[in-house]
């Protein structure tokens, strides 16, 4: 630009003019760019203002002061450096640069007389290198700026797809829904902790292999088969359906399904998702709040019906007696006595239907009290064991080491144990003779109960054998079991059963009272 | 027949609204040793417990008009401290026997009633018949006495024992 030592000389000496007015030129600079909205964003408060118009001021009486050596450049190049890290954006500079400018222009032009037009021309030349300077050490520091904005971008997405990964993968192993993904042939890839809790697989006993194999039930007409493969094939439509889920113990889980397919994309291998949710809980909660209910509205109905039959029966019973009296008074036939002692046989049996449903319907309150596991099997054997005897069947007690004390009301304990054994007792002898077993075993928080024979087994053993009135024993009242069932729901406990030939076992599990029970 | 031995049957004083069965009942408690009368609700019984000789013994249904047997039974063993009451209902989860205060507990019967056991429970209660006491005139003597069936046959025969009936109407005894 051939800046020389003849500018040097004319721009010192225009300093000398000039430098009275670089304060005035400072305040009009910065006031310019206050009017700016973005640059007057960068300002902090009216000291760092004025501290601003101080470097101004300083900077000016330099860029005029005639030296321009290493140090003077280095100064220069300071401000560029400071401009990139306020972030100061470079139009910004150069507009400011011809601000500047014009200010120094106008003073030579007033006042040099016939210096004006070269000091002009030197200024023009100082302040252009000045602006070459700050925007060449703009663009290293600008460079170096953004690599390292780079390398912080990269460590951030570095750091956010593994944040994002885990809260996926947290999303997937925390949610309470069954989830599992399935290749395209149908084989398992993931496999959530919901499912391995549903299930009682664990993940890599079921990773690999073919869904149907291991979790859907037994298949026999190829349905499931083709639904899923539909499914694999993203051919079915997204819809929620329910459907069933074996378990690792052979039980099935009522599941509400949600398929949603993901196609093969970005080369996951996982083309469908199996999204479910487990019903089985809810819809044994379902059962027990319609079966309570159920059983409230049968209560107060079998209040009245139990006066309103046991008053006639009354009667009756109360006649028969007098009958049977005056026969032996009179005649004493036999046939006629005999008579007697069927419509009382018959009566007796009325009046205990109405008994047993009347305990079924409308219970008394259960009285708890601690009771001897040990005690409580014993005496229920003790009950059943004449009529065991009578048709060949062994009873016998198989108990834990030690004995435990539960609370429980006894007396209904002691018919559910009754119950139980005596259709154990019924079924075994009705097959020439067997033996029964009354098994008791103590969990961490609950009682197990075991009844079990090696008689026939049960006819059905899929049939409501629970419900009121389902009999299928000569003579029963068909309440048996329903009662059993009640006594212990009402203790908190289940009750159910599982049949084939010569294994059959009725399985009470009773919850521990966390108070109550102590190991004795 | 009992008399001719020297000895006052036990009164026994039925109440129950089935009259049919009732009477049968008390046919056969007479046959069996007691004097018996009846009532077929709950303000003739408590008229008749007004009334002297007072029962020795009371077998009332739970559910009578007018009072129920636990009044009745309340009643009874104000006439008459530690009085046996025995209570037969149809519908026993409603009744505790500890209800009727100032005796022993009263024995509950459900029914269909086992003629057998009611009578059995009566002669644990009272134990052999009294001897009988020549003072006592024969219009008292229970086994004479009519049955009593309503409160109004009752209030015919005796007015007072009317108004006493309906004071133990009104006593809040429940």
């Amino acid at each position: 630009m051939r800046f020389d030592s003849r500018d040097a000389e004319l721009l010192a000496r225009f300093r000398e003019r000039a430098e009275p007015e670089f304060p005035r030129i400072a305040l009009e600079f910065y006031d310019r760019i206050r009017e700016h909205a973005d640059a007057h964003a960068v300002f902090t408060g009216e000291e760092q203002i004025l501290r601003l118009q101080r470097s101004l001021v300083a900077w000016l009486a330099r860029v005029c002061g005639g030296t321009y050596d290493e140090a003077y450049h280095e100064q220069t190049a300071q401000i560029g450096r400071v401009h990139v890290k306020i972030g100061l954006p470079q139009r910004y500079m150069l507009t400011a640069m011809a601000l500047i400018r014009v200010s120094l222009v106008r003073i030579a032009d007033r006042d040099l007389g016939a210096d004006a037009a070269p000091t002009r021309e030197a200024l023009i030349r100082i302040l252009d290198l000045e602006l070459a300077v700050m925007l060449e050490t703009y663009k290293d520091s600008f460079v170096e700026r953004i690599r390292s904005v780079e390398r912080q971008e990269r460590l951030d997405l570095g750091n956010a797809l593994e944040r994002a990964e885990r809260r996926y993968v947290n999303a997937v192993e925390l949610a309470s829904v069954i989830i599992i993904g399935l290749d395209r042939s149908g084989a398992i890839l993931l496999f959530n902790r919901e499912a391995e809790r549903v299930t009682g697989f664990a993940r890599d006993e079921v990773l690999g292999r073919p869904f149907l194999a291991v979790l859907a039930p037994e298949d026999p007409d190829g349905l499931r088969a083709r639904r899923l493969e539909d499914a694999l094939a993203g051919r079915s439509q997204p819809e929620v359906s329910e459907g069933l889920l074996r378990t690792r113990a052979g039980k099935l889980r009522d599941v509400l399904w949600n398929f949603g397919y993901a196609g093969q994309q970005h080369g996951d291998e996982i083309v469908l998702f199996a999204v479910g949710r487990d019903l089985t809980e809810t819809r044994a909660m379902e059962e027990r709040t319609r079966q309570a209910e159920k059983l409230a509205a049968i209560g107060t109905l079998a209040a009245g019906l139990a006066h309103e039959i046991r008053n006639p029966l009354n009667g009756a019973q109360l006649h028969l007696s007098f009958l049977e009296r005056s026969i032996k008074k009179k005649a004493n036939e036999q046939d006629m006595l005999e008579a007697t002692r069927v419509v009382a046989d018959e009566i007796t049996r009325l009046a205990n239907l109405v008994t047993e449903f009347l305990d079924f319907a409308r219970p008394k309150p259960l009285q708890l009290k601690p009771i001897s596991l040990f005690k409580l099997c014993d005496h229920a054997r003790s009950l059943v064991l004449s009529q065991a005897q009578g048709v060949g069947v062994e009873v016998t007690c198989d108990l834990p080491s030690a004995d435990l004390e539960f609370e429980v009301d006894q007396a209904k304990l002691t018919q559910v144990l009754l119950n139980l054994l005596q259709n154990a007792v019924e079924s075994t002898g009705s097959g020439g003779g067997g033996s029964v077993v009354l098994r008791a075993r103590r969990g961490p928080r609950h009682v197990v109960l075991d009844v079990e024979d090696d008689g026939p087994g049960l006819s059905s053993p899929e049939a409501p054998i629970f419900d009121a009135f389902f009999s299928t024993k000569e003579g029963g009242t068909g309440l048996g079991l329903a009662i059993t069932h009640r006594i212990v729901t009402d203790h908190g406990g289940s009750i159910d059963v599982t049949s084939k030939p010569s294994k059959t076992t009725f399985r009470v599990i009773l919850p521990l009272a966390e108070a109550a029970e102590k190991t004795s | 027949m009992f008399e001719a031995l020297g000895q006052r049957l036990h009164l026994v004083l039925l109440v129950d609204d089935d009259l049919r069965t009732t009477r049968r009942m008390a046919d056969m408690l007479r046959e069996d040793g007691f004097a018996v009368e009846l009532a077929r609700d709950g303000a003739a019984a408590i008229a008749r417990l007004s009334r002297s000789p007072v029962p020795d013994a009371l077998v009332t249904e739970l559910t009578t008009a007018h009072a129920d047997g636990l009044t009745i039974g309340r009643f009874a063993r104000n006439q008459r401290p530690g009085i046996p009451v025995l209570i037969l209902t149809g519908y026993p989860n409603l009744f505790h026997p500890d209800a009727i205060a100032g005796g022993p507990p009263a024995t509950l019967f459900t029914k269909p009633v086992d003629y057998a056991a009611l009578r059995s429970a009566l002669r644990d209660a009272l134990g052999p018949p009294i001897t009988h006491q020549p003072a006592e005139s024969p219009a008292e003597d229970a086994t004479a006495a009519p049955e009593l069936e309503s409160a109004s046959d009752n209030a015919r025969r005796n007015a007072l024992s009317g108004a006493q009936a309906v004071r133990a109407l009104r006593q809040p005894g429940r």
